[in-house]
């Protein structure tokens, strides 16, 4: 009788486990992947993503598996411990060898997810209570918006004048924090022309990608808002 | 202590027996009752943030006052119900467990109860102050230093009781363990309880020292002229803050986790029917657990400008601490494999086995959505956003919340001599697991489309408002979990059926003594050989011959 209020209970974990999942996959992106790439940052982020999510998720299965498992024959008997002796070794083994391939290659492509490349269009953009005022090397300023070129690089230093704002547009990149005093900076190659925004609704900012020529035509308008 | 002296006639009254007691059994209970209170508060304000967050562009709460509200509720989760809700477990079952008549220091862990108490009184008066409670991030220095009202010095002078009570119980739990051991228990004989609760008495010292200094300096700075961490003038005080807050705070965390394992670790053998799989692979764990806890507390600062060694080094530490969890997980689950999970059912707390078995699923999802927060830069996209509050939540709510309450129907009987209602409790456990995955596995796929942590409102409709939704309902089912976990207590308090010395066959010296046990715990200790003492008596005095 126990034993079958137990095998209830798990039965009822399991389906509401399969209606999230089930929910997951029909949230708009397809579920567990992240905001669409529209900058190469972010499109190098998404891949390094799914490689862990792979070695990652694979581990949690297995972990989970081996749960269920050990559920089923401990509710009815026990049995053999597998491994023995060997089982912590081998536990440990394996949770390395998942842990270092995420590490070596997430490591692998810190720099350059996080600093990108050395040549770029320096933009510095300097958070308050008013928004993010953005100032371009050739003078032009403006304020809770940034123009990028399509395909090619813009650094943006990023200042504080108060107190800590979060730079953060899901689709072009990772967040990165304004601390006062402190000079932090981000990085943008766009790959596709659009508006783009983040959520943070302290201090919002719109990323305007415009191709080529269209950002020169922009650009050249000296001293427009 | 002063086990023999007479107490005073004034001392022995129902209310002021309890005030004035320096009984680690009673503080600990004092403290588990009150982290259980401020749950409850908190827990309110938790349902507060989810209505103004089911919909999108709400306007129920202004911005400041969400802010507010998220202060208050983070802190009072944090530093005034889990933190105390398991440092008062183990003051209340350490001795216990090692055969000692009292903690080494009785009166200092009385003090750190009343540190604790009047810290959070502090911060829940706050309401009161001109202003209103504290509003800034826990990050954000300058914020903080510039805040007008009282409200964030007294969040300020609440962290600061608190944590100077953290220091004096983990100080307490240490020295009892290193100095109040039974006769013939070694290192190796500890029970993993005990190993799990002194690592973290260690980890969580040191980093209370650390908080407590940086706060102390920040109330000066806003009250007392100095510029420790202002930044005016090119100096590092922003990420300073960060850094000792952090300091902190990962080793907090890494509490809470090696809390539960020790709990999972003496429920799970017991109702198994078998010891743990391998003893030393999970008392190592436990200390590596412990180490690197205090070595990777930069995968908070991935955001803030740190320069790249310094996150290749954090990335390391941070993905290494995970390694040892999932050893411990495959232990835990060996020995339900390796056990008989159903044999002598009369001796069992189905709702234990139960809760300890779902927390070990939460767990191994806590440990595994770690690595998305543990390398940088995969923690640029998701530090800063709602996975992240998801992970905390299922790691701590869901692997944590349930492993606590398994070890509160484990020990229910044994400190108050009465047992739980089985069937109650076994109601909530649902509540709890399905509340958990309702309100926090959205909070993943949140982050991953890109709502910021801490949002007060967020724009997007569509799947945005349904996964919010959805959260929302998850949080009410906590509340009624919670709800009935408060109701089962109280209900049982008076009538609850009475428990004798061992009600579950259990393998550790608590079982030992009666229930609850006297003002001394023990009148006699045995002597132990292993470390499952009482289970080898049993053995002894049914197989004499052996």
């Amino acid at each position: 009788m126990r034993v079958a209020r137990k095998r209830l209970t798990a039965l009822l974990f399991a389906s509401a486990c399969s209606l999230v999942a089930a929910g997951t996959a029909s949230a708009g992106n397809g579920g567990l992947a992240p905001f669409p790439p529209a900058s190469k940052g972010a499109s190098d982020l998404r891949h390094l993503y799914f490689y862990a999510l792979v070695f990652a998720g694979g581990l949690c299965l297995l972990l989970v598996g081996f749960l269920g498992v050990a559920v089923l024959r401990g509710a009815s008997g026990g049995g053999r411990i597998p491994g023995g002796r060997a089982l912590p070794l081998v536990s440990l083994g394996l949770a390395a060898v998942v842990l270092a391939a995420v590490g070596s290659y997430s490591l692998v492509k810190l720099d350059g997810i996080k600093n990108g490349p050395k040549q770029a269009l320096g933009v510095t953009a300097n958070a308050s209570s008013s928004g993010w005022a953005v100032n371009y090397p050739n003078g032009k300023t403006e304020t809770g918006t940034l123009h990028v070129p399509v395909g090619r690089p813009v650094r943006i230093l990023l200042a504080s004048s108060d107190v800590a704002y979060t730079w953060w547009v899901p689709a072009l990149g990772g967040a990165v924090d304004a601390l006062p005093g402190r000079a932090n900076s981000t990085w943008i190659e766009a790959t596709k022309p659009g508006t783009y925004g983040s959520f943070d609704r302290r201090s919002p900012v719109q990323v305007v990608a415009l191709s080529q020529p269209d950002f020169d035509a922009w650009y050249a308008q000296g001293g427009k808002k | 202590m002063t086990a023999g002296a007479p107490t005073a006639s004034w001392q022995r009254g129902k209310v002021t027996s309890w005030v004035t007691s320096t009984d680690h059994k009673r503080v600990g209970q004092l403290y588990v009752g009150t982290s259980l209170l401020f749950l409850a508060a908190g827990g309110i304000l938790a349902l507060l943030l989810r209505a103004q967050l089911t919909v999108h562009d709400a306007a129920f709460l202004g911005s400041g006052t969400f802010a507010k509200l998220d202060t208050v509720h983070g802190t009072t989760m944090l530093f005034l119900v889990a933190l105390p809700l398991v440092l008062g477990l183990a003051s209340i079952l350490v001795p216990l467990m090692i055969g000692a008549r009292s903690v080494a220091a009785p009166r200092a862990l009385a003090l750190s109860y009343w540190l604790y108490l009047l810290g959070g009184i502090l911060l829940w008066a706050s309401w009161f102050s001109r202003g209103g409670p504290a509003r800034a991030d826990f990050g954000d220095a300058a914020s903080i230093a510039s805040a007008a009202g009282k409200g964030e010095d007294l969040w300020l002078l609440a962290l600061l009781l608190v944590a100077l009570s953290f220091l004096i119980c983990c100080g307490t739990l240490l020295l009892t363990i290193g100095g109040e051991r039974a006769e013939g228990m070694t290192a190796r004989r500890l029970p993993l309880y005990v190993w799990s609760a002194g690592t973290s008495a260690a980890i969580l010292l040191v980093g209370s020292l650390v908080l407590a200094g940086a706060v102390a300096l920040m109330l000066l700075d806003r009250n007392g002229g100095t510029h420790v961490f202002e930044t005016a003038h090119g100096g590092g005080g922003a990420i300073a803050w960060r850094h000792a807050f952090w300091f902190f705070g990962q080793p907090a965390i890494v509490t809470l986790l090696l809390s539960t394992l020790g709990i999972l670790a003496e429920v799970i053998p017991v109702f198994a029917r078998r010891k743990i799989a391998c003893y030393e692979a999970v008392r190592l764990s436990i200390l590596a657990i412990g180490a690197l806890g205090l070595l990777t507390w930069g995968q908070h600062l991935y955001t803030s400008d740190m320069p790249t060694w310094a996150d290749t080094a954090f990335t390391i530490t941070s993905l290494a601490l995970i390694a040892p969890v999932v050893v411990i997980l495959v232990q835990l689950a060996a020995t339900v494999l390796g056990g008989t999970l159903t044999g002598r059912l009369e001796t069992t707390s189905v709702t234990a086995v139960v809760a300890a078995l779902t927390s070990l699923a939460f767990l191994a999802l806590g440990a595994m959505t770690w690595v998305f927060l543990a390398a940088q830069p995969l923690a640029s996209q998701t530090g800063a956003s709602q996975f992240a509050s998801g992970w905390f939540n299922t790691l701590v709510f869901g692997g944590g919340g349930l492993a606590v309450y398994a070890g509160l129907f484990y020990w229910w009987p044994k400190i108050t001599g009465r047992r739980l209602d089985e069937w109650q409790g076994f109601g909530v456990v649902g509540a709890l697991a399905t509340g958990s995955i309702a309100a926090f596995f959205p909070q993943f796929l949140l982050g991953l489309l890109g709502m910021p942590l801490h949002a007060p409102s967020y724009g997007p409709g569509g799947v945005w408002q349904t996964l919010n939704v959805v959260s929302t309902i998850g949080a009410g089912v906590l509340g009624l979990g919670v709800a009935g976990l408060i109701a089962n207590i109280a209900r049982t308090a008076l009538l609850g059926r009475r428990s004798g010395r061992d009600p579950w066959l259990g393998d550790t010296l608590e079982w030992f003594t009666e229930s609850p046990p006297p003002e001394h715990n023990f009148d006699r200790v045995p002597v132990v050989s292993s470390s499952r003492p009482v289970h080898d008596l049993r053995e002894r005095l049914h197989r004499p011959h052996a």
